[in-house]
């Protein structure tokens, strides 16, 4: 380990169409197989490339219980299709974020709030935050 | 990591800083139109969402603007959580003031009726939304419980965002420090993956090294086990959940080229046969490992 060097690898080049950046990290990293677009969405990308935005490097949301969009393929999943539902253009940050699966930019709460247990004493010492 | 209270309540201050300048850009947008829409956006174009420190799923779609002539343009509006709003990730990704202020004009909030896009410089906001943010740009100081200067700044959570802390944070460190550490969120699909095309790529940071964090109970998970039997030992469903870890260190060597090894954050139920299992498994792979004692809390999964 002490005396192997970091050889630095990007998984997509910038000039890479924004379709080809995304399945290079479905087919390299998550070891997927396809990407599902839909018209809408391929539509929306069309606009970002010709409005000058086609270089930017993407942003995935996805669930982190799994490789996959399905948060319940659990362990080293293959073969899979990963379904892109939105993508939004973040041109101050400098990247698209490709929305997948069912993940939420807004999350709820669970059914039993982790806030049910937190509290404050009449000292001013609060409790139940860990 | 102490002050935890602070940390995970208000802390600096820095989440509602970022809650307002993005809160700002939002009613500077809504206020054009209502001003006569001069730059002709297309209301059912606009990207740019309010954004709330709180998981509130009622949020996530609304009707704003109603009731009348006077209190605004009503349109289809809705909420981010703020740990997902771009400013977020312009605060982590921004290298100075200048970049930052930068950033925030090139952000796009949606598109004219003739399908250009319009900006916050478009707006006239950045600079304001850049002063709201002057003391939430400066990296947070703090220690861990072994009494190691820490630096937290900006939390982007890598599942729904880009993952990673400032990077002004981490050159910090790295000016700071014989090491630098720093964290990128979840595994080497989402945090890892994100570090290395996003931050490493917009910063020039090449990390010399990683380390996977990784337990016995959520290898378990892994392979099949439910959360409620987990402290029960259970080699053969740890065994079957491996290829889940040792894809995460093939995706951090082979695909991004960096040297690994792997932290095994131990837990009181986990087992000397089970350790055995995942450090002799990691070892066959060609990565060395190491157990790291943790306290009896939950993880987090």
């Amino acid at each position: 380990m002490e005396t192997e060097t970091s050889k630095l690898t990007y998984t997509y080049k910038n000039e890479d169409r924004m379709t080809e950046k995304v399945q290079a990290i479905v087919e390299n990293v998550y070891r997927g197989k396809d990407v599902k677009w839909s018209t809408q969405v391929l539509k929306k990308i069309e606009q970002f490339e010709s409005a000058g935005f086609g270089e930017l490097p993407v942003c995935i949301a996805k669930t982190q219980y799994s490789f996959s969009d399905d948060r319940t393929l659990t362990g080293a999943p293959e073969q899979f299709a990963i379904s892109v539902r939105d993508v939004k253009l973040s041109a101050g940050a400098g990247f698209i974020v490709v929305v997948t699966g069912a993940v939420m930019t807004m999350p709820g709460l669970p059914k039993q709030p982790a806030a049910e247990q937190i509290d404050l004493s009449d000292d001013g010492v609060i409790s139940g935050l860990f | 990591m102490v002050p935890m209270e602070d940390i995970n309540l208000h802390f600096t201050g820095d989440l509602h800083a970022i809650g307002a300048a993005n809160n700002l850009l939002a009613a500077m947008i809504d206020n054009h139109i209502y001003q006569g829409n001069e730059l002709d956006i297309q209301p059912q174009s606009i990207s740019w969402k309010r954004c709330v420190d709180m998981n509130d799923r009622q949020l996530r779609h609304v009707v704003s603007g109603l009731q009348g002539r006077t209190n605004g343009v009503p349109r289809e509006d809705g909420f981010e959580i703020t740990v997902a709003s771009e400013i977020m990730a312009i605060l982590c990704l921004a290298s100075d003031r200048n970049d930052l202020k930068t950033r925030l004009e090139r952000i796009v909030i949606g598109f004219s009726y003739d399908r250009k896009p319009v900006t916050a410089g478009d707006l006239r906001a950045a600079g304001a939304m850049a002063a709201i943010l002057k003391d939430a740009f400066k990296p947070n100081l703090v220690q861990t419980l072994e009494n190691n200067p820490a630096i937290i700044h900006g939390g982007p959570f890598a599942n729904i965002a880009h993952g990673c802390n400032s990077v002004i944070a981490t050159k910090t460190a790295m000016q700071l420090g014989d090491y630098a550490v720093t964290e990128a969120g979840f595994g080497a699909d989402l945090g890892a993956e994100k570090f290395v095309n996003i931050k490493c790529r917009t910063s020039g940071i090449t990390p010399a090294a990683a380390v996977v964090v990784a337990t016995v109970r959520a290898l378990k998970m892994h392979g099949g086990v439910e959360k409620v039997d987990l402290d029960r030992e259970d080699v053969s469903a740890l065994e079957q959940g491996m290829p889940n870890l040792l894809r995460h260190l093939d995706n951090m060597t082979h695909v991004y080229g960096i040297p690994t090894v792997v932290s095994i954050n131990r837990f009181p139920t986990d087992t000397d046969e089970e350790l055995e299992k995942v450090s002799s498994l990691c070892q066959h792979h060609g990565t060395q490992s190491k157990y790291q004692m943790v306290g009896q809390k939950e993880e987090k999964v």
